[in-house]
């Protein structure tokens, strides 16, 4: 018996020994300038670099981390994506501490508890898309009875990719929510009906306005460079023939979904968001954002440095690592996107409306990826050009070009499996969940069951629940769903081997179940990681327990405070300084509520000026309805007739102020109908429609109203702020002018 | 003075030759080309307004590479080079690239390119169906069907119109005397519109129309995959978008969509495992 009691005392010393082990890092983070693309642009540093320094701990260590603000003006905070912590260390401003104010310095203390490959971002507004994003690798311990021989024990290399923007993010998200197609101009996507006539799929983008949607694309902001541990280009060269070795790969970038590929052969698929899964073989694969893949490459030759590529999914632009000594093999790029097959099929899952119809096929797991039907190199090459080879040729021809779905194994969800029963405590309390993500692509506003963060309290939780959540996406666009503080069990086809993750990426009308033990106190964080739709109010909290942090003594008014940062204003102002007077309009937005005013002044007094301002709220879940209050003014010398009537036959009521009530609806064709009742008793209907995309560059527009007033323009996109611009009004006749557009 | 003299030709030559081009640095790289088309494809892919100018000597396989060091490196104008097909000091092509370009294009590569070692990929298969012929009377229209199908979701004319041929044969060449009673009414019963469709499937040659035939020979197969004592399982597969609604028969479990070739093949799913 005395015996027994020092043996189970001397195993504690042992782990107490083990988990004293302190591994201390001090982050200085600072102002810097950074030139990615040959323009020289404001980004934020630590340590002196981008990305963030590699953190490595081992599992049994505890982490140290002092974080000093030294930037000029704003606040930040660090977040450790993907590990377990008590909630006070999680890193989310307002949510799980105060934000480290400049000056300051802030100290994350916590046990590693767990292995694996993570990373690690600031939380606090757009600086993750400045700089703000790092490597964090958890190693397993050597006596580790999960430690895999021949993975476990290969060479390792951190791999983080990121996006580069030369635009301060912050208009980034302000040019999103106006609608602003300049991206699509950057991309060459903007599908306008030139381009749409010129490949033949003139119906397609009619049946697409039809529907009230805009252009289609996988993603939405145009990205100067994207980077490999902060290079485009970079190579290993320490590597050899026969070597192996493990790319611990990290998605950091800030909307990018990437596109893995290698060009040594085939990849094996050993980790994903840092827990272990069993090897499986695959030519490529997507990593969504914010996700983690162990993913183990063999160097096949010497005298060649083999391309390992992630190529951004809308596959603009790409970064390369070159593993090995020697020449750099390169791998052919992924072709462009045939956006038009894309659209089609948006045509055919899109219902009148607004909401997705999965046409009875249950998609989830990303294992029916209906982006395939925009890929070039998947789709069937036509067989004209090896007409006059023999049939045998042929046969032969297809096998070869290995451009066929069946020969690319492109790794999906359904694929995972982890290497141990991973099921949750059987008598356990279950709280079911279900939730819906739903986008508005044409305001920029992303939610969950139609509400923004701002819009919803705290979900509550019991600690040591089961929380099981079916998700469906209901949007038109993919969305990586990440959960603080746990990993859930994403169910799959290997049942109680399902595998365990933090981050699901969820394609359009797909359905997943996820669930985990809800055993850790505090308020988590579950949101959508594209940063754009998380600023949009893509998120939830839960509230786990009855949690007493002692960063936040006011959690209501933190709370608040979090919930305003994510449905911010956002302003879009622009003025046509034409030949035959001004015309403009200013907006101030939010999920919900839009502020405008609109302005036609004349320069001569018969062309009389005319200034409208509503305050309007969006009421259906598609914000195609809109009712506001607002006031018109207008003066108008009509010259001959000093009465004018409307086709109803009232005054047209010139040259006075008017209140108004009324409403905006968007008709199939985006066309704008208005209704609008003055206070004299008078009405206004109105049909508008602005920026129908003739071709890449030129826009068309028209307006028509029941005081028999009506308009036409033409115009042409110089550049983010510029349009060239003609057109026809009633009142102020022909003019060209420039429209300055911010 | 003539030192002068000599420094200030060089300033106005490289001033004269990269007017447009800021911050310019040239330097000198091999590069692999020998036709005449060479030179040309090569500074195609290598210039950049205003950024870089390549003037490859095709004799020499020498390329002069001048390019704004703020906006460009050497390594980005020779990848864009390789990426046309053009080995060099840097970066070896795709083999992808390589082979696009004209046969006479194709120099002398330094490196082997992968062994195409594919010669018995489609036909092994296809001997082993011939050598063990039919035990039972409808397995040729069913082997002729599932490698049709097959050729559909490749989209692989060749193979649709030599198993179109192959399974209107198998049809005409039932010995309905040797089938089973429930079989034989069965067999009865759908032949005509077999028949029928195939027939048709060989006078067409667009391969859309052809799909929409194809569609048309599901439904009888089924019946027929019902009664016919097959020694495999046959997975009965709906593709909900194709046309409002289509179905299928595969000998595999997984979807391969014969409805939109690859371009939508993992879509639909089995309805119905018919074991035998």
């Amino acid at each position: 018996m005395g015996g027994y009691k020092y043996i189970v005392l001397f195993i504690l010393t042992v782990v107490q020994v083990n988990a004293q082990k302190r591994v201390e890092y001090d982050l200085y983070v600072r102002d810097t300038i950074v030139n990615y693309s040959g323009k020289e642009r404001k980004a934020i540093a630590v340590n002196g670099q981008i990305p963030m320094p590699t953190l490595e701990f081992t599992e049994g260590d505890t982490a140290v981390i002092r974080v000093h603000n030294e930037l000029k003006k704003e606040s930040t905070s660090l977040h450790w994506h993907g590990v377990w912590l008590p909630n006070k260390e999680d890193g989310v401003p307002w949510l799980t501490q105060k934000p480290i104010e400049v000056g300051e310095t802030f100290t994350y203390t916590f046990p590693i508890i767990q292995n694996g490959t993570h990373w690690y971002h600031s939380h606090s507004g757009y600086q993750e898309q400045v700089g703000m994003y790092g490597s964090l690798i958890l190693k397993k311990r050597k006596d580790d009875p999960k430690f895999r021989k021949g993975i476990d024990d290969l060479p390792e290399v951190p791999v983080i990719l990121a996006d580069w923007t030369d635009l301060n993010p912050k208009n980034v998200q302000r040019m999103l929510q106006n609608a602003n197609d300049w991206f699509g101009i950057k991309k060459g996507s903007t599908q306008s009906y030139a381009e749409a006539i010129k490949e033949g799929h003139f119906k397609t983008k009619l049946t697409n306005e039809w529907k009230r949607m805009l252009a289609m694309d996988v993603s939405d902001v145009y990205y100067e460079k994207f980077t490999i541990n902060g290079k485009n280009e970079s190579q290993l060269k320490q590597f050899k023939a026969g070597d192996k070795v493990r790319l611990r790969i990290s998605n950091g970038s800030n909307s990018t979904y990437f596109w893995l590929r290698y060009g040594g052969g085939k990849m094996t698929v050993v980790a994903n968001d840092g827990q272990d899964v069993e090897p499986v073989e695959v030519d490529r694969l997507i990593v969504g954002v914010s996700e983690t893949y162990d993913v183990i490459v063999t160097i096949p030759k010497d005298g060649f440095s083999y391309e390992f590529q992630a190529t951004a999914e809308d596959r603009t632009a790409s970064t390369s690592l070159f593993i090995g000594g020697g020449k750099k093999q390169l791998i052919e790029p992924l072709p462009k996107l045939k956006y038009f097959e894309g659209m089609k099929m948006m045509n055919d899952m899109m219902k009148m409306d607004g909401s997705m119809n999965d046409m009875g096929m249950k998609m989830s797991l990303q294992q029916m990826d209906m982006n395939t039907v925009m890929y070039p190199e998947i789709s069937v090459k036509s067989t004209k050009d090896s007409k006059s080879k023999t049939d045998h040729n042929m046969e032969m021809d297809h096998s070869n070009h290995g451009n066929i779905n069946s020969a690319i194994k492109t790794l999906n969800y359904g694929m995972l499996r982890a290497p141990h029963n991973t099921e949750l405590p059987k008598d356990a309390p279950v709280k079911e969940l279900r939730f819906e993500l739903t986008g508005n692509m044409n305001r920029y506003v992303w939610s969950m069951d139609n509400k923004v963060l701002s819009e919803v309290d705290k979900i509550p939780v019991k600690k040591g629940e089961i929380l099981r959540i079916t998700l469906y996406n209901n949007s038109m666009m993919r969305h990586p769903m990440h959960l603080h503080g746990f990993d859930f069990r994403v169910l799959n086809k290997n049942g109680e081997y399902s595998p365990l993750k933090n981050v699901l990426d969820i394609m359009p009308m797909e359905t997943d179940v996820i669930e985990f033990e809800a055993n850790t106190e505090g308020d988590w964080f579950f949101h959508c990681h594209i940063l754009y739709h998380m600023m949009a109010g893509m998120n939830r909290v839960f509230e786990v327990g009855d949690y007493k942090n002692p960063y936040l003594p006011h959690k209501e008014h933190a709370y608040k405070m979090l919930q305003m940062d994510s449905n911010m204003k956002h302003i879009m102002a622009e003025n046509d300084f034409a030949t035959n007077g001004l015309d403009g309009q200013f907006m101030v937005q939010n999920a919900r509520w839009v502020l405008s005013s609109e302005w036609n002044i004349g320069y001569k007094d018969e062309h009389g000026y005319e200034v409208e301002a509503h305050l309007g709220r969006f009421i259906d879940k598609n914000q195609w309805l809109q009712v506001f209050v607002g006031f018109d003014w207008n003066k108008h010398k009509a010259l001959k007739h000093s009465i004018e009537k409307n086709i109803f036959g009232q005054n047209t009521e010139r040259n006075r102020g008017l209140f108004s009530a009324g409403f905006v609806y968007k008709l199939p064709m985006l066309i704008d109908f208005q209704t609008e009742i003055y206070h004299t008793g008078k009405v206004r209907l109105q049909v508008m429609r602005e920026d129908i995309p003739i071709s890449k560059r030129i826009r068309a527009g028209f307006m028509w109203n029941t005081d028999k007033e009506y308009m036409g323009e033409l115009s042409y996109i110089i550049n983010r702020n510029m349009q060239f611009r003609t057109h026809y009004d009633s009142d102020m006749k022909f003019g060209v002018g420039l429209r300055l557009v911010y | 003075m003539r030192k002068y003299s000599l420094f200030l030709f060089v300033n106005l030559f490289v001033l004269g030759i990269n007017a447009q081009i800021k911050n310019v640095k040239t330097e000198q790289f091999q590069i692999s080309g020998n036709c005449n088309s060479a030179k040309q494809l090569i500074e195609k892919a290598g210039n950049n307004s205003r950024v870089s100018k390549v003037d490859y000597n095709s004799t020499t396989q020498i390329a002069s590479i001048s390019y704004d060091e703020k906006k460009t490196s050497s390594n980005e104008v020779l990848k864009n080079i390789a990426l046309a097909g053009f080995d060099n000091v840097e970066y070896m092509a795709p083999d992808e690239a390589y082979m696009k370009l004209d046969k006479t294009c194709q120099y002398a590569r330094a490196k082997k390119m992968k062994e195409e070692n594919h010669h018995d990929m489609n036909h092994s298969s296809s001997n082993q169906v011939e050598n063990n012929q039919t035990q039972n009377q409808l397995d040729k229209v069913f082997d002729s069907y599932f490698k049709l199908k097959d050729g559909f979701v490749k989209a692989d004319k060749v193979i649709i119109s030599k198993q179109t041929e192959q399974l209107k044969q198998a049809v005409s060449t039932v010995e309905m005397g040797k089938l089973s009673h429930k079989t034989h009414l069965v067999w009865m019963d759908v032949l005509s519109k077999l028949e029928k469709i195939t027939s048709q499937l060989s006078q067409e040659k667009n391969i859309d129309k052809q799909r929409e035939l194809f569609a048309q020979l599901s439904e009888p197969l089924y019946k027929l995959t019902k009664v016919a004592e097959l020694k495999y399982t046959v997975y009965y597969q709906n593709c909900p978008m194709y046309k409002g609604g289509a179905n299928w028969l595969s000998k595999d479990s997984d979807i391969k969509n014969p409805f939109y070739g690859s371009m939508m093949l993992t879509c639909g799913s089995t309805v119905e495992e018919l074991k035998n």
